[in-house]
Parts: C-alpha cells; structure tokens; sequence
C-alpha cells in the first residue's frame, strides 16, 4: 500500500498522541511507582531526553528536575542530553503503537541514538515497562518477552491528566477507595 | 526470519593469507593514499610485530613514517585525542591498526574525529548518528583472533574524566581492509589463543541466536563455528600450525561480521559487566559464562539451541543426538570445549578462578542491565536472573 502524505499526516497525528500519553504518564510513575521510580532515582538531575517519532517530528520532551522525571512537552529542544529518533515515520508509528517492541526496533536499527547509550538503555527499559503498563496485556504481550515489573495502571492513566502532575496523596485517597 | 526488517553492512575488503601485510602499500595506492599514521601499542613495537608491518613498505612510495605506539590496554578518549592531534600535526591522510580490540578502537575513534572535523571524541557519542564526513581510509591488522573488531561498526572508549565508557555505533566506522596474516598470531601464547577463541565462539553463537539474526549474519556465523570446531583445540594444543592459526583468524574476522549485524546478547552484557567492575578478562569472561547462558536461553529457545549442535558439533553428533535433547547436547559441547581449554592451557571455567567476590555480583548485576547487548537477548534476563546466571557460573 503506498505511504500517501495524508496517511503519513495521520500517522503523525498518532505518534504525538501517543508520545504526549507516554509523557505525562512517564511522568506520573517517576513519582510514584517503584520500577521506574528506581530506574531514574539513578539519572543526574538536569538530564534532558528527547524522542522523535521521525526526523521531522512530532517529539517528546522530559526532564529530570527536583528529583522526578517532568513531561515537558512536544517542541524539539536544542542539545538534549540523549535524543532518539526514529528513521522514519513508518518506524516510529509501529513503535509508539506496540505493533512493535522498543527492542525489536533497536535491533532493527529503526531509531538513531544520540548521547550515552547506556543511559539510553535506562531509558529504553522504562519506556518497555510504560508501555506494557499502557497497553492491555492481551495487546502488549506480542511485543513484550516477558511481563516487566508491575506498575501500577491506574497511576500510568491518570498521569495522563494535568500534565502528570497529580499529587501522591490524591492518588493515594483514590486507589484506596477503588 | 525474512519477512521481518534487517540491515546487513560489511564492505570490508578482507586480505588473508601467508605475506598478507605486503599487499598493504599497494591497497593504500589504489585509494589514493601515501602517509598513513600507524597505531599500536608499545608491547607489540618490542616484540617486533610493528617491524614486520614496517618492513612490508620497504622499497614502496608509502611514507610509513608516522607511528603512534601510545595505545593502553584499554583505549581511552584522551588517547583517541592525542592520537588526532599526531595525525593532523605529521599531515597523514590515512590510518592503520595494528594490534587488538583496543588499538582497533582507537583508530575507529580517531576516524569519528578525523571525519567530522572534530576535536574531542567526547561529541560524537551515540548510535548511528554520525555522518559520513570526510572518512580518513582506514586499515585494520588485528594481532589476535577474538574480538572481530576488524570488521564491527561498535567501538568502546573509556573517559577517564568521567569515568564512563563510552560507545559508538556507526557503519562508517567499518574499515576499509582488513588484513590477516599469520605472522602476527603464530607467537600468541596457548592461554590468549584459548580465551580469544572462547570470545570468537561467543560471538558466533550470540549473532546465531540474538533477535536481529538474519539469513546473512547466520550464513556467517555458521561458517565460524565450523572453523572454531576444527581449529580451536588443535591450535591451543600446537601455535605454530599456521593453518589452524589462520582458520581461527578468519573464523574470528566472520564471527565479526556476524555479530556486527545481529549483535550479541546476554553472554556479552554480563561479559562486560564482569570486566568493568571486576576486571576479569574478556574471552575469560564469555568462556565462563557462555554455557550457562546457553542454558538460560534454551529453556525457552529449545529449537534455535538444537540447530546450534549441529554446528558446533557436527553432522554426525546432530543426527546421532535424539531431538529432543540436542539443545543439551550443544551446551555439553561448548563445555567440553572449555575443559579441554582449561586442561591444556588453565583458561579459567567458574567466575570464583578469577577473583571476582560474591559481595560483587549484585554491581555486575546492575552494570550488565544497563549494557546494550542485553535488548538483543532472545530472552528477558532481569536483575535477578543475571544474578542467579552469575551465581550458578561462580
């Protein structure tokens, strides 16, 4: 099927939804949930990362700041610290929509990486872990090896409202009630 | 395996064989060079490998004048830097590596600055990212028949500052030749031969099985384990057999080139972690821990694991060998293979014969989770697994 520019405008669409949702709910569970809370209690504060679901965009941004991981946005930034982009936006759309894994696009070598790989690697395994929490299980267990680390769903969606800035102990009054 | 995306890379020109060095001045005429800086390390020029190679251009137009004997043991940014500045300050317009991993890295470090212009390697830092530039052509001798790097688009630099290693992955970091001449391996001690072989079959092995595994990587990894099978044991057993040294020297450029383009897996990951915190030697490293990784993996890639019988083993082993036990079967072989190593020369089969400490693996643990070669893992392997791997192989 050819890739018109309509369906590669609409492919983009879907990527920066999805990156806007991996964002704010990246943000929300390094307050508050404990796999990737640890995995970026580690990073330094100040580190900046960005990804881009093609070259020409659209992007996620994040910060580490005061201790937790903040969203943001969906501008590029100059000089990030770690910037991966996908090739292309056929790439970045399989990827971003689970119809592929993250691990399967790296060792397809469908994103470029620019910055410490290492890191990168810490980061790859919390977007591994966000995504398989994001998506229902039924859906993400085609691209996931081996279910990660629980983390918490109702913390992973309501990160997706208010920019991920739910304070824990509203979450906290919340999920007991549930 | 076809219907899924990959990439496959490797324009290296390969030149193997008996004299292979004299060919180098012509290669460097026919791609418009004349000056070529030559990189090694200072044990090599003492033992007279830097000699042979020098001597390869007596009576040629090359100007083989510039030499940097500087390179430690592991390659480092500062190094890479000084090394830039040498090659700018003599007007060289090419590079040659003559020695292992290291060596071979340094030159692939300094190509990443020579091409972009550049002064400090530390920018350039990441995978798949650098532009092609202006690429200094680049020859590459390894002097051992391990590592591959001959023909890899990875190399690892330590930043001393930081204290960070860091890595690179590019296509145009691949050399131009590649040159396997048995003069250069014939004097390697039995023990070195033994551990690179070990880390030359690691390599095989990890691009037959990883996820990026393609019909041309494996068409090369097969190859390899063929060669490793023959010609391993014969050579740690008598160094001097020129044959066996030159099939373990190809079997280690085609491992090489396997993995560059399937990369490696779990056995490296933890290979790395190992040498970071505790200093063990790489090849000691895969030697150790490949068996085990086998068994990890083949728990749930049983198949994939029997078809590895066949190649490390033979024909007649595989046949011989009931299905459903033919995965078992390869890991024996592998084993055995490492015992007979160790009986001939000492190479090392349980991580406690290294001096690693138990109080250790929990940071070796952490350090092989953040390493790269873990995602291509056909398996998931978390903290606790790695540490239970560890664990079974002290």
């Amino acid at each position: 099927m050819p890739n018109k520019p309509a369906r590669k405008s609409m492919k983009k669409f879907i990527c920066a939804t999805v990156l806007n949702l991996l964002g704010r709910s990246f943000s929300s569970l390094s307050l508050t949930d404990s796999p990737i809370k640890n995995e970026t209690d580690k990073w330094a504060d100040g580190i900046r990362i960005l990804v881009a679901a093609c070259p020409s965009g659209p992007y996620l941004s994040l910060k580490k700041a005061s201790g937790r991981v903040q969203y943001t946005g969906g501008k590029y930034i100059e000089n990030a610290d770690l910037f991966i982009e996908f090739k292309s936006i056929e790439s970045g759309v399989r990827a971003l929509t689970g119809l592929m894994s993250i691990h399967d696009a790296f060792a397809q070598h469908r994103f470029t990486l620019k910055g410490d790989i290492f890191f990168g690697m810490s980061v790859v395994r919390c977007l591994y872990i966000i995504e398989a929490a994001l998506f229902p299980w039924f859906y993400a267990k085609r691209i996931i090896k081996r279910r990660p680390p629980k983390v918490s769903k109702w913390r992973a969606y309501t990160g997706l409202i208010g920019n991920g800035k739910i304070k824990q102990r509203g979450l906290k009054s919340v999920e007991s009630v549930l | 395996m076809l219907n899924q995306y990959f990439e496959f890379y490797n324009p290296v020109k390969i030149l193997s064989g008996k004299n292979a060095l004299e060919h180098i001045p012509h290669e460097l005429l026919t791609i418009g060079c004349s000056k070529p800086l030559i990189l090694t390390n200072q044990m090599l020029k003492d033992i007279g490998v830097l000699k042979i190679l020098l001597d390869a251009f007596s009576g040629s137009e090359i100007e083989a004048t510039a030499v940097f004997t500087d390179v430690p043991q592991d390659s480092s940014v500062e190094t890479v830097n000084k090394a830039v500045q040498y090659y700018r300050e003599t007007a060289c317009d090419s590079v040659i590596a003559i020695g292992g991993g290291s060596v071979i890295d340094t030159a692939k470090g300094l190509g990443i600055v020579i091409s972009q212009g550049g002064e400090d390697l530390r920018n350039y830092m990441g995978a798949e990212t650098l532009k092609r530039g202006k690429k200094a052509p680049f020859i590459a001798i390894p002097t051992t028949a391990g590592t591959g790097s001959e023909v890899t688009l990875v190399a690892v630099i330590k930043d001393h500052e930081r204290n960070l290693k860091m890595e690179f992955v590019s296509y145009h970091l691949l050399p131009d030749a590649a040159v396997l001449d048995p003069r250069l391996t014939v004097s390697l001690p039995p023990r070195i031969t033994a551990s690179t072989g070990m880390d030359a079959l690691t390599h095989a092995i990890e691009a037959y099985t990883c996820i990026q595994a393609n019909p041309l990587s494996s068409a090369y990894a097969i190859s390899a384990m063929a060669l490793i099978r023959e010609n391993l044991i014969p050579c740690v057993k008598d160094g001097k057999n020129e044959s066996c040294r030159m099939a373990l020297a190809n079997a280690s450029l085609i491992a090489g080139a396997a993995f560059s383009n399937s990369m490696v897996g779990l056995v490296h990951a933890m290979g790395h972690a190992l040498g970071g915190v505790c200093g063990v030697p790489h090849g000691d490293a895969m030697g150790i821990l490949l068996p085990y990784c086998m068994e990890y993996n083949s728990r749930a890639e049983k198949e994939l694991y029997s078809e590895l019988l066949l190649h490390i083993k033979g024909e007649e082993a595989y046949t011989a060998t009931p299905k459903e036990s033919r995965n078992e079967a390869a890991i024996v072989a592998v084993r055995s293979m490492l015992h007979a190593c160790n009986s001939l020369c000492g190479l090392p089969v349980k991580l406690s014969d290294t001096g690693v400490k138990t109080g250790d693996l929990g940071r070796v643990a952490d350090a092989a989770q953040n390493d790269g070669a873990l995602l291509m893992n056909p398996v998931e392997a978390g903290k606790d697994d790695i540490i239970w791997i560890l664990k079974q192989a002290y």
